[in-house]
Order: C-alpha cells, then sequence, then structure tokens
C-alpha cells in the first residue's frame, strides 16, 4: 500500500513534461565523429572506417581511396568527409520523353513500372525514356555511393565471406579469379521517391557495380521499404593491381534514418 | 472470458440517491417492469449522459451501454474488436502505414471522446486513440453516448462519449485466467486478481497478445495506391492496478497505476514501438445525504519509438503526456432534482519529432453546471453549459445542452436533446510539420479555429416483458471541420503541402433501430440497424472513410445449464455493411492527375462462438471466425483485414471458484 502510494506521489511530482525518460536512448548527434575512430596504420596499410550520408536522393558520393590513404597515412587525424565530392544526378532533359525502349545504353532518365503493392519491385518493366546528360565525375575517384547503389571507376570487385576486415591477405586476393566489374542499369538507381506510391519510380540509367550494391538491398513491399545488409568483405582490385577492402558496418544514422553508411576500409592489401 | 458480475451502485456514488430510490420504489411496485428491467439490463446504472449515476431506463440521454456479459459474449480482445462487433455505424479503417482510424456515425476518431473510468487518454495516432490500449480484460461495462456531449466533455465529445469503466474487486478474492490462441499465431492471454479485505479492495489486470505479420494477396490492379500486402501483426502487454481504500461508508479513495506497451515489426532493422504510463488518485467524499465531491488527478504518458537494431538504441520520437485535475461537485435538491458542477484544469505536453519546434504545451481549464429537473415521473428535463479555454491562442468556447425523458407509460420512453459540441484543434493539427516521403509536406495551422458542431436527438424505447424496440434519430451540423484540404504549391518549387484547415460544413443524419429480445429457455436476440447520411459542403480527399449507408449488427444467443457441472452457450453474430465510395486521388505522388472515386464494396462477416462451462470455474471456446469465408478482393483503407475463416481455441479458468 506505501508502495503504491509512493508510486502515485512520485507520479504527480515529476509529470507535467513526462517521465520515464530514462526508458529511452538519446540521439548520438555525432555520427560524423564515427570518420576519427578506428584507424590503424600497420606498416603500409591503413585500416579505418568511415560515416557517409549517402540518403540524398538526387547526389552521387564520389571518394578517391588511394588518395585518401595517402592523407591519412601524413596525418592519422584527417577528416575522411573532406575528400569526400558530391555531384548531383542530372535531370535537366536533353531530348523528349520516348515510350520505346532502344537498345542503346544511353544516359538519362528511366522511368520504370514497379509493382510496389503486391509482387514486389523485382516485378517491374520499362515505361518511358528522358534523355539527360552524362553524370559528373571528379577527375579522380575510387567508388562513388548512391544511396544503396556502389559504382566503381572501372575496377573490379569480390565479395568474400569474411565478416573480418583484418583476415584479408594478399595471396587471397590474387587467387581470385570471379572479379566483377560494373555492369549497365536502369532500374536499380531510383532518385525520386515522390512517386514511389503511383509504382513509376525514375532511375537513373547509369553503369553500377552490383557486388558493392548488393551491400545493401532494399525490399517494398513492406512500405516503408525494408532493408537488409550484408556485411561480408568486399574487395576492390585496383587499376594498378593492389586490393583494397571494404566492409558496410552499418547503414543506419543513431535517428534510424536509413542510407548513412558507416564504412569500414582497408588499402592497400 | 470473463466472470459474469453484478453491476451494483458505488457505495458513495449517492449523487442521484432520490431520483434511484423513486425508481426501485417503482420497480417493486411493477413486477413485471421489474422482470424487463432484468432481462434486459435495463436496471443497469450509468454516468456517462448526465455525470451523475441514474439507471439506464430513467436517464434522459440516450445511452447504449455494453455489460460485460456482452463482451464476454463478444469474445472482444479490445474496444476496437467489441465496438464493431457490437454497434451498427461504427467501422475502422486503415491508413496506408495500416493505423487506425474509427468511424463513429459519419464522426472521426478525432471526435469520439474515449474515456478510462472518465478519464481522458493520451496519445494519438491519425488523430485516433491507441485502441489497442484499451483491453477488455476487467471491464466492467462500456457506456455509448452518441452525439455531441461537449457541454459535459468539452473538446472532442462532437461526436459521441465511449466511457469504458473498469471492474472493482467485491469479493474477498477472485482470480481469473484465459488463453485464447488462433490463426496467424495469434495469442492472448489474460489474468484477473481481486482482492476485499477490511477497507482495501485491489484489483490488478494483466493482458498480452500477440499475432505474427502475415502477406494478403490482391486480386486486380485498381485501386493499386491503397492496397496493403502485408498485414502487420502486433504485440501487446497491458498491466493496470486498481486500489480503493473506504475509509468510511462516506469516503472512498482510489489509486491506479497503469503501462502499456506495444511492438510492431514492420521491417527488419527496427521496431516500433508504443508505451503507456499511467497513474492517478481519485477520492470520493460523500459530504452529506445531499452533497457529494469528487476530485481526481490523472497522469497519462503515451510514447512512441524506434528500436534500431542494429545500433541497440531505443529511439524515442513522440511523447504526449497529460495531467488533468478534476473536481465535480453533486447536490441533491427537492425530490430527485440534481445540481452538478465541475471544473477541470489539464496541462497537455506534445513532443513529436515532425512537429515545429519539436515541443509545443498548452494548459486548458474549463467550468461546467447542470441541473437535472425531476418534474415528476413522466417528465424530467436536463440543462448544461460549459465554458471552456485553451491557452493555446487563447480560444475560449461557450456549450450548452438541453436533454429531456418523456415516460408517458411505463413501458415507453421519449427522449430529445440537443448538444453543442466541439473540437480545439489539436497541437499536432496547428505545429505539425511532416515530409510525407517527398510525396508531399503535412503541416499544421497555428490559426485554426475550433470545429463546433449541434446535435440534435430523439428517441423512443418501448419495453415489455423480455422485449425492447429502440428508435433513434440523429441529426448533426458540423461548421468549420478540422481536417488536411487540398495540396497546394507553396512557391515556385515543385514541393506539394497539405495543410490543416477549417475545410467547411458536414451534415450528418442518421438513424439507429435496435431490437432486443430475451425469449426465455436461454434463447436471446438482438438486431441493431443504422442508417447513416452524409453531405458535405466542400470536398476533399485523405484518408478518412465517410461512413458507410446501411449498417447492421445481428446476434443470436443459446444458453443451458445441463446440470451442476455442465452448460452451454452457443453464440452466432454478425454484422453486415453496405458499400461505400470514398474520393480519391488517381495516385498519391502526382495529385495534379486529381481524384475518383473508389468504391469499398459491401460485405458482411459472421461469428460463432461455442463456449462450454464445466463445474463453474472452467470455460472451454470455440470460435469461428468469419464463417462464410469472405475474403476481400482489394486489401485496403476500409476493407477488413480478414483472409477467410479463422479457428480460434479458449480456455479459462476462475481459480477462486474451485474451493
Amino acid at each position: 500500500m506505501r508502495f503504491l502510494a509512493l508510486s502515485i506521489l512520485l507520479c504527480t511530482l515529476t509529470a507535467c513534461e513526462g517521465t520515464f525518460g530514462w526508458v529511452y536512448d538519446e540521439y548520438d548527434n555525432d555520427d560524423d565523429n564515427d570518420n576519427e575512430n578506428n584507424i590503424v596504420i600497420k606498416e603500409s596499410t591503413v585500416t579505418g572506417q568511415f560515416y557517409l550520408d549517402a540518403s540524398d536522393w538526387k547526389m552521387w558520393y564520389y571518394l578517391d581511396l588511394p588518395a585518401t590513404i595517402e592523407q591519412i597515412r601524413k596525418d592519422a587525424s584527417h577528416n575522411i568527409k573532406e575528400d569526400i565530392v558530391a555531384l548531383p544526378i542530372p535531370f535537366e532533359p536533353t531530348g523528349d520523353v520516348e515510350t520505346e525502349r532502344g537498345d542503346d545504353k544511353r544516359d538519362g532518365q528511366y522511368t520504370y513500372y514497379f509493382d510496389v503493392f503486391n509482387e514486389g519491385i523485382a516485378n517491374n518493366h520499362f515505361s518511358s525514356f528522358l534523355p539527360t546528360s552524362a553524370q559528373p565525375e571528379p577527375e579522380h575517384w575510387t567508388i562513388a555511393i548512391h544511396r544503396n547503389n556502389v559504382r566503381t571507376n572501372r575496377l573490379a570487385t569480390y565479395e568474400t565471406m569474411l565478416t573480418d576486415i583484418d583476415e584479408v591477405t594478399e595471396d587471397m586476393c590474387k587467387s581470385i579469379t570471379a572479379w566483377q566489374e560494373d555492369e549497365w542499369s536502369e532500374n536499380e538507381v531510383w532518385d525520386d521517391q515522390s512517386t514511389m506510391l503511383s509504382c513509376y519510380v525514375p532511375c537513373q540509367g547509369i553503369k553500377v557495380n552490383r557486388v558493392l550494391s548488393s551491400w545493401l538491398t532494399m525490399d517494398i513491399p513492406p512500405m516503408p521499404p525494408a532493408f537488409s545488409m550484408n556485411n561480408h568483405v568486399m574487395l576492390l582490385r585496383m587499376t594498378d593491381g593492389t586490393y583494397a577492402a571494404l566492409q558496410l558496418m552499418d547503414y543506419m544514422n543513431s535517428t534510424g534514418k536509413k542510407c548513412c553508411l558507416t564504412i569500414k576500409y582497408r588499402y592497400p592489401i | 472470458m470473463l466472470s459474469n458480475h453484478k453491476i451494483q451502485i458505488p457505495d458513495l456514488k449517492k449523487t442521484g440517491i432520490i431520483s434511484l430510490l423513486l425508481c426501485f420504489t417503482q420497480c417493486v411496485i411493477a413486477q413485471n417492469d421489474s422482470i424487463t428491467d432484468k432481462l434486459l439490463d435495463l436496471g443497469e446504472v450509468v454516468v456517462t449522459g448526465t455525470r451523475t449515476p441514474k439507471m439506464l431506463k430513467d436517464v434522459p440521454v440516450l445511452t447504449r451501454v455494453i455489460s460485460s456479459k456482452e463482451i464476454q459474449k463478444t469474445d472482444a480482445t479490445n474496444i476496437q474488436d467489441l465496438l464493431q462487433t457490437e454497434m451498427p455505424g461504427v467501422e475502422f479503417s486503415y491508413a496506408m502505414n495500416q493505423q487506425v482510424n474509427m468511424n463513429l456515425s459519419g464522426f472521426a476518431g478525432q471526435s469520439v471522446l474515449i474515456l478510462v473510468d472518465g478519464e481522458r487518454l493520451a496519445g494519438e495516432t491519425m488523430d485516433n486513440v491507441d485502441f489497442t490500449r484499451l483491453s477488455m480484460a476487467n471491464v466492467e461495462r462500456i457506456e455509448i453516448v452518441r452525439g455531441a456531449a461537449s457541454a459535459l466533455y468539452g473538446s472532442n465529445a462532437a461526436g459521441g462519449v465511449i466511457n469504458i469503466i473498469t471492474r472493482k474487486a467485491s469479493e474477498p478474492w477472485t482470480l481469473h485466467l484465459d488463453g485464447r490462441w488462433g490463426h496467424h499465431s495469434e495469442q492472448r492471454y489474460n489474468g484477473i486478481w481481486g482482492v476485499h479485505r477490511g477497507i482495501t479492495r485491489n484489483s490488478l489486470a494483466f493482458s498480452h497478445t500477440s499475432s505474427d505479420n502475415y502477406n494478403v494477396k490482391n486480386r486486380g490492379t485498381e485501386p493499386k495506391t491503397s492496397t496493403f500486402a502485408q498485414v502487420y501483426g502486433e504485440n501487446t502487454l497491458n498491466l493496470r492496478d486498481q486500489i480503493s481504500f473506504v475509509f468510511d461508508k462516506n469516503l472512498n479513495v482510489t489509486g491506479k497505476l497503469g503501462f502499456f506497451r506495444r511492438t510492431m515489426d514492420r521491417v527488419p532493422d527496427s521496431q516500433e514501438r508504443y508505451r503507456d504510463y499511467q497513474g492517478g488518485v481519485r477520492a470520493q467524499w460523500q459530504i452529506t445525504d445531499r452533497d457529494y465531491l469528487e476530485a481526481s488527478y490523472n497522469f497519462d504518458q503515451y510514447d512512441k519509438s524506434d528500436y534500431l537494431r542494429t545500433r541497440s538504441l531505443d529511439v524515442r520520437k513522440y511523447s504526449n503526456v497529460q495531467n488533468s485535475v478534476r473536481m465535480l461537485y453533486n447536490h441533491n435538491m427537492r425530490e430527485a432534482d440534481v445540481l452538478t458542477c465541475g471544473a477541470d484544469f489539464m496541462y497537455d505536453y506534445l513532443m513529436n519529432s515532425n512537429l515545429n519546434g519539436k515541443a509545443h504545451r498548452q494548459q486548458s481549464f474549463d467550468a461546467f453546471a447542470q441541473y437535472d429537473w425531476h418534474i415528476d415521473r413522466h417528465w424530467e428535463l436536463l440543462g448544461a453549459m460549459r465554458y471552456d479555454y485553451f491557452s493555446d491562442g487563447s480560444m475560449s468556447r461557450l456549450t450548452p445542452k438541453v436533454s429531456a425523458r418523456w415516460s408517458p407509460h411505463r413501458r415507453l420512453t421519449i427522449r430529445y436533446s440537443y448538444g453543442g459540441g466541439f473540437r480545439a484543434p489539436t497541437l499536432k493539427e496547428k505545429y505539425y510539420n511532416f515530409d510525407m516521403a517527398g510525396i508531399w509536406i503535412v503541416e499544421g495551422s497555428a490559426g485554426l479555429q475550433p470545429e463546433v458542431s449541434h446535435n440534435f436527438t430523439l428517441g423512443a424505447e418501448y419495453r415489455y416483458k423480455g422485449y425492447s424496440l429502440n428508435v433513434s434519430g440523429n441529426y448533426n451540423r458540423v461548421n468549420g471541420r478540422i481536417t488536411t484540404g487540398l495540396p497546394y504549391h507553396k512557391d515556385d518549387t515543385q514541393q506539394w503541402y497539405l495543410a490543416y484547415i477549417n475545410l467547411g460544413d458536414m451534415n450528418v443524419f442518421s438513424m439507429e433501430a435496435s431490437a432486443m429480445a430475451n425469449f426465455g429457455h436461454g434463447f436471446s436476440a438482438r438486431a441493431c440497424y443504422m442508417l447513416t447520411h452524409e453531405e458535405h459542403t466542400s470536398q476533399t480527399a485523405n484518408q478518412y472513410m465517410p461512413a458507410r449507408k446501411h449498417s447492421l449488427t445481428l446476434r443470436g444467443d443459446w444458453d443451458h445449464q445441463f446440470n451442476r457441472h455442465f452448460g452451454l452457450n452457443v453464440s452466432l453474430s454478425g454484422r453486415a455493411l453496405s458499400s461505400v465510395s470514398n474520393e480519391e486521388y488517381y495516385d498519391l505522388s502526382t495529385p495534379e492527375r486529381g481524384t475518383h472515386k473508389v468504391v469499398y464494396p459491401a460485405y458482411s462477416l459472421w461469428k460463432l462462438k461455442v463456449t462450454g462451462r464445466i463445474n463453474n470455474w472452467m470455460q472451454l471456446t470455440f470460435t469461428t471466425d468469419n464463417i462464410f469465408n469472405y475474403q476481400p478482393e482489394y486489401y485496403y483503407y476500409n476493407a477488413p483485414l480478414t483472409q477467410g475463416i479463422n479457428l480460434m481455441g479458449g480456455v479459462s479458468f476462475d481459480i477462486d471458484k474451485i474451493f
């Protein structure tokens, strides 16, 4: 009885704007600070991780990994965010809308019908095409990220079954024969969410890397979309024959926003 | 599910004592009436219509009571289950995210005030309270007053009041346990423990439900923007303790504590969590034979959070906290006249990550007075007036109500009511700022004015032995409805905005006819039909469904006790709803394409329940829900979320009756 009376009294005294705040976790507003975390420089190899808010539907984020690693070697406190270049997806039409699908792989916006409400987005078909200029790119870059899509600058990639980036060895990389390069896509780089509920979603026609992109997949239904993460270590074979490893550690920030990526890297292997 | 429990007038609620005595006297004189009352539950005491305890048959305000016996027959889990089974003109529809919206005779959930033991509930989703909070475990009865009751209850009581009265412990000790299992791993467990020792009465209720997500198949291609591919299951936990101390026969103090938790897994990486914390204390003091005073304090906090699995973070994104202090005073005048006065204060706090400024606060104050004039045994007249003040925007409102009861014959009662209603704009409607997936921004309007309504009700009730017939008509005129308007562009950008506005007027006419019969030999039946007709002066397109024009609920029961070890109850219930059309966008993403009428077809759902009572302490229940295997062609806003026949089995124990 006394316990009840005390509980009621406590409620009344503390309750004006709510209580039980301790039940919840506070937002961590310092997601960006992850950039500085976990940097290990061992001989010539640098291992670390960075945070990237890649949630913008209309933007590609480019990173030149070897150049960044060089900067980190010079200054371990270097912030990778400074190296990331954001370039918008071009939407300005350069021609008329076409409803017949041509065979050529042209730059532009491909609107596809996606069965958002029933069979799911795997069930889709071409609807129209609007030509635009090509995607702008920086002079030097290694990978580009847009939400759950990843491209490489003419690199080859391979998905390992490893989940610890430190277990990757150069010999392992050299023994791999099934490297995969970027492939043309017209229905994967969704760049406008506002038409999603109409089932017609514009997508950028561009080459994507399906190995790296498989680290984060999106499924509809349900609505809102369900994301699933693959934390296998992904390997990159650079144009100069060196190897890098990337691993997606998380795809949400501390407020639950999706496509905010925490990526672990190791270079060179 | 629950043991039968006779409704008793609370010892200290003697405010209408003279009128009750008069009723009892009449009952003694007319034994037939007594039998009628017993068979038809007309001897129930209700409080919602007048805020004083009165016999159901004598109350001047038309009130529908769903007793614990009826709740038990429906096997309902929560208020949503119960109302749609028992009442015509009540329907629950679903927004795109399957948030639930109630429609009560043309009024959406935000215009219907839902109370638990007379107290408001914090929190909303789509302007509706969380119906899963309102478990039917340990409910004594539910009182429903259709039509405006803002003169007694203030804002939100424009379309009606639903008051859930919880059960108080009356036996030295009781322990009830039950479980039910159904399709999609649906499980429900209830436990109710009651103790009555000396001056102390304690009632502890526990309820847990869970069900899985399941996929549904839509046939055809239209309307594609409203359909669901998956129905989301829920997991709920409801705990409530209520303790009363009867210090002497004139003073009663009741304290309560409650906790509620609901989780939902729409996507694998995060879990939606809803929690409610409740506490309060109420003192009831019978000062003299004629004077009664009640004072209460109530705290209710409703939170929403997302649990991010990858980060193990439980992040709160919404909190609504209501602190209320209420005073109610009744004075019995000459004969059975009762003067009722009261005043309330509420501090309302709203934190929402989709709110301009994130958090807003409002104080509201009201004072009201009501005079219940018992002219003679045929006539009773009731008048009330209430003043409400809201600090945000310094809004105030004066609301009147007049009700009359005429009983020209002991079997016939005529009731008439005029009631003003209003709904003050909520903090959400004033300060919302929600980007809906880039499609449009739903935004509040600080300059919103209260929605005002006028309600006229005329009803007749005829009863004879075990039969009763009720017919009532209801007309509502609502001015300045608060809802989202048409989408518009604010500036040169292509961004669509959807603002809360005072849209226009709405006229709602409804007519209800219900018949109840107790045929004897264990047979009883009830049939209720409702006609609802809505007219709007301004059109909009949103997810609040209009009422279906025709709705019907039917129930037939047979109950027989074969011997002292075994009894059987068979109950068949159903509801039938006519089709309805709603103005909706061709697709939400491109509102410039305009709207079209989407037709939601007529349907009916039937449930057969067979309950075996074994040795007075055990019950086995087998239920076949949707016995005609109805499956909607589409699962959308206003379609029932059923996949066809659902078989359920349940068992319950009244442990105290074993000994």
